[in-house]
């Protein structure tokens, strides 16, 4: 009986540490192909080099810099349009739609669902709604650019950024407002400096696990990046991030050669960032609910 | 007292409103454009003259084929280690090591994993560009999912049932089975049709483990390679050479991509709704 008992819990652990060591296993991976590319180029021509230019004539350059800069323009972009969206929509789902039960689970569900669109979809819509409609709003040659990435972006992050923001609002207790109404102050400056202040770990939490989210997308950034290796200097250049370098170039290029491993760097950068962002921003959603219980 | 509150009421409402507005907007402009070329034959028969005409049944075969292979992979390990830290785990800093890394697994970029996966299925274990190394690739990326599903289908169970189970003098494991297991099983399910629903759309890990442009036959080998339903559109929709001519194919695929998805969404979320209310 009491053997059969650790057998159990001693192959349930079993599966529970082989699964949760998967993540350092990838990353064990990545480096091992990833830092080959340090025996052809040093450090500084890796995470300094402004050019990446792999297949160039008399020179190949495997510069870090255009691709993280691609990445962080578009997602701080996406995060600029989306993070006081979600922060509002969280607001009236939480403070007035929730009374309405029938409106607030089927708004709840579209968004939910559109959580779950895959991405090709919404970077097709990109690709033939949007970028035809930029291109002529701002009489440019060609709608894809930075702004329809961040556009597309922000709306894929929104479905995360919401619902983080909102189940922290809505955990923020009535006694606090009703306080504060007694006292007074209008709804919106309740909300304004007493829910929103409460909420804060929470809306933290949103704000970083979109921008996870965000800078790991591929798909939809392939196609409406307009993928040009150029530090971008304005929202209407085309441009390319860490995860769309490697899309594109590793289908085309050589096993074993400088590219191959500099793109599997690409991959490590893209791992470290990924795995910050998200240690932080799982803290700070675990963190509310300490707080408030 | 009733509070004012029509302008911070409509001012509040508009982000929410241009959202909703926008999803509805897409999920209308993919119908309205792919719905014509949907048909019973484009369904069910193969790409003829190079994907220019005729239909995508090899291309959703391959998509089924791949993530159900995904799921015999992962189901087990994942309801195994979700039943440990739902009911095996002590509440010590080891503990909270593997849940944290596991969670930090489910943010990770999908196209990490397609590096992975060439890295280690298709190079180091030299399975080659095919179905397993792909559906391998993909297993991963949903073992987090399903970590998560059954720990909170589990935790979803009151623990008087387990409590009672226990004072019966039932063994602690044939609690787990015979009781939560039983109780917990739609909220599990639900987990499962959501992974099934995102796992279907993802690209990226299969990017550089198996996925073909084009084939002409279709092959129930696991060691064959394989078309998928977002790559094609993706293909058409960028890389083919006929760009204009294939987009309203593009558009018809995207239809019945986002058909599945949605349709396993919605099942997901039906099963949950079914949650028994214990109290």
């Amino acid at each position: 009986m009491k053997e059969t008992h650790r057998f159990i819990s001693g192959i349930l652990f079993f599966f529970a540490f082989l699964t949760s060591l998967l993540i350092i296993f990838i990353l064990f991976f990545l480096l091992s192909y990833g830092l080959k590319i340090f025996q052809f180029i040093s450090f500084k021509d890796f995470f300094l080099n402004p050019v990446w230019n792999p297949t160039g004539y008399f020179k190949n350059d495997y510069g870090l810099l255009p691709n993280l800069w691609g990445s962080f323009l578009v997602t701080s972009l996406a995060l600029i349009i989306a993070v006081p969206f979600g922060i509002f929509s969280a607001i009236f789902l939480s403070e007035e739609l929730r009374k309405i039960t029938w409106l607030y689970n089927l708004t709840k569900g579209i968004i939910e669902l559109f959580a779950a669109f895959p991405s090709v979809i919404i970077g097709l819509f990109g690709l033939v709604y949007l970028a035809p409609l930029i291109q002529k709003i701002f009489s440019l040659s060609s709608g894809l650019c930075v702004l329809n990435g961040g556009i597309i972006l922000a709306l894929m992050s929104l479905p995360t950024i919401i619902s983080l923001c909102e189940a922290s609002i809505s955990q923020v207790p009535l006694t606090y407002k009703e306080a504060s109404y007694a006292l007074g102050v209008s709804r919106f400056q309740t909300t304004l400096k007493i829910v929103l202040p409460t909420a804060k770990s929470g809306i933290i939490a949103g704000i970083l696990l979109g921008f996870g989210r965000a800078i790991g997308e591929t798909m939809a950034m392939l196609m409406v990046l307009g993928n040009s290796p150029i530090i971008a200097k304005s929202l209407f250049q085309p441009t390319r991030t860490l995860t769309t370098t490697i899309a594109i170039e590793m289908g085309e290029t050589a096993k074993n050669t400088p590219h191959f491993f500099a793109l599997f760097m690409l991959g490590v950068v893209l791992f470290i960032i990924s795995f910050i962002v998200n240690l932080i921003g799982n803290y700070f959603a675990q963190k509310r609910i300490k707080i408030i219980i | 007292m009733k509070l004012k509150s029509s302008f911070y009421f409509y001012l509040s409402a508009i982000p929410l409103f241009i959202f909703l507005f926008t999803i509805i907007f897409i999920t209308f402009y993919l119908i309205i454009n792919g719905y014509p070329v949907l048909s019973f034959r484009f369904l069910f028969s193969n790409p003829e003259e190079q994907m220019t005409k005729g239909g995508i049944f090899p291309v959703i075969f391959g998509s089924f084929y791949l993530t159900i292979l995904a799921f015999i992979f992962s189901i087990i390990p994942s309801i195994l280690s979700g039943i440990y830290f739902a009911y095996y785990a002590k509440n010590n800093i080891l503990t909270f090591i593997l849940r944290t890394l596991i969670k930090t697994l489910s943010g990770l970029p999908s196209i990490v994993f397609g590096l992975f996966g060439l890295a280690f299925f298709v190079r180091t274990l030299n399975i080659g560009l095919s179905f397993l190394a792909s559906s391998l690739t993909l297993s991963i990326l949903s073992i987090p999912y399903l970590i998560t599903a059954t720990e909170e289908g589990l935790l979803s169970v009151p623990h008087t049932f387990y409590e009672a189970a226990i004072a019966l003098g039932v063994p602690k494991w044939t609690a787990i089975r015979k009781i939560i297991l039983p109780e917990a099983k739609p909220l599990l399910l639900s987990g499962i049709f959501l992974a099934f629903a995102r796992l279907i759309g993802e690209v990226a890990p299969i990017l550089f483990t198996g996925v073909a442009f084009y084939l002409k036959t279709i092959s129930l080998s696991p060691f064959d390679r394989f078309m998928a339903l977002p790559y094609h559109i993706y293909i058409l929709a960028t890389q083919h050479e006929k760009i204009l001519k294939v987009r309203t194919i593009a558009f018809a695929s995207s239809l019945v991509l986002l058909f599945f998805a949605l349709l396993f969404g919605v099942i997901a979320y039906i099963l949950r709704m079914k949650i028994k209310k214990y109290y």
